[in-house]
């Protein structure tokens, strides 16, 4: 039996799925009207069949993704396509204050969401909801911290960001070219908590702490570049990444690993909602199918 | 999700954590997603996290001009 495709976009985000369409569907704009197709704007590296294929069964849809790198590029993505362009968005939950004040993103109804099977931490997640109105649901979650080369620094080395100053970091610390997670690193370093809510001299200080790194830079890195410069030794400390790059690595025999300093670290949350004004049929479907499927999936 | 070779990552339901124990053990060890044991959780619970967020009290220009200008010195 065919189901119909807004339950699959309700479905779509319990699951936590992330999408995504590798070998799946790639976005155009004439999927818009396709009422068995579900168009995906997200992050790359979600367009994976590992993913996504039981959820296109289960559901007789496909999904088309668009991906696009850093909230920056989905903002663009969204203004210059035309509504309706797009059914679910798969978004870092510090952008979706922009989505929800672009009036992008549709309320959503808690009970439709297992949220109380989250750890309670993330049950009502700060930045999910808005005037106590629930807007999207946490699919995935990691932390940043300095990642290191194992074989160069002893964890008990790389436990203060101070490390990245040290005479044998000169010209070996790596970063992520994205201002945010390696300036939040350094703010923490400069003992702003939380990182990012800093007054103007806070921001003036922390401006100068960020300058006094560039004789330690090893360079600015594209993901693919931090993969590479952690494997062939060009850095040996990066800020602002974390396990989502060093793990894998790891266990493909690279030395490398990711510490949380003292100074603490900063949690990335990448969260799920769903676009107003796409041209499927209502959202009012029970769910009632899909729910319990839903619970325990990760 | 928590799974994909090339991009692990931790989840917020406990009950899909307890699903990747029993099925996928060796995966719950290494994402450290193992309700018995020292988890991913202890870091929030320690106040060791701060969430990312956007600046609060300056433009996001102010930052990314910050940045800009560290790379270029």
């Amino acid at each position: 039996m065919t189901r119909h495709i807004d339950l699959s976009r309700r479905g779509f985000l319990g699951a936590g799925a992330a999408l995504a369409a590798g070998s799946a569907l790639r976005w155009s704009p004439a999927h818009a009207q396709e009422a068995q197709v579900l168009n995906y704007l997200s992050w790359p590296g979600n367009a994976d069949p590992y993913l996504v294929e039981a959820f296109e069964k289960e559901n007789n849809c496909k999904i088309a993704i668009k991906e696009y790198v850093g909230g920056d590029q989905m903002l663009a993505v969204i203004n210059q396509s035309p509504p309706g362009s797009f059914d679910v968005v798969l978004a870092d939950a510090e952008y979706l204050h922009l989505l929800k004040e672009a009036d992008f993103i549709e309320e959503l109804d808690p009970a439709d969401y297992p949220l109380a099977d989250f750890w309670p931490e993330f049950q009502k997640f700060p930045l999910h909801w808005f005037d106590d109105k629930l807007y999207a649901v946490m699919t995935d979650f990691g932390y940043l911290g300095l990642s290191y080369n194992t074989e160069v620094y002893k964890p008990e080395e790389v436990s203060s960001y101070a490390a990245m100053w040290e005479p044998k970091a000169t010209g070996k610390v790596g970063f992520f070219d994205w201002y945010l997670p390696s300036m939040g690193c350094v703010s923490l370093s400069n003992g702003n908590k939380p990182p990012f809510d800093i007054d103007e001299t806070a921001f003036e200080a922390l401006k100068q702490k960020l300058f006094s790194l560039k004789p330690q830079a090893a360079g600015f890195y594209t993901i693919a570049d931090i993969f590479s410069s952690l494997r062939n030794g060009q850095a040996h400390l990066i800020p602002g990444i974390g396990e989502w790059i060093t793990l894998g690595l790891r266990l493909d025999g690279a030395p490398v690993d990711t510490i949380l300093p003292a100074e603490g670290g900063i949690q990335w949350t990448e969260s799920m909602s769903i676009v107003k004004g796409t041209p499927k049929a209502d959202l009012r479907a029970s769910s009632s199918s899909t729910r319990p499927r839903r619970r325990g999936r990760w | 999700m928590a799974t994909k070779a090339d991009n692990k990552k931790s989840i917020p339901s406990i009950p899909g954590w307890k699903l990747l124990a029993e099925t996928m053990p060796d995966q719950a060890e290494v994402l450290r997603l193992q309700l018995d044991k020292p988890n991913v959780m202890d870091d929030w619970k320690a106040g060791r996290v701060n969430l990312r967020q956007l600046p609060l009290q300056q433009a996001i220009e102010d930052w990314n001009d910050a940045w800009s200008e560290m790379k270029s010195l």
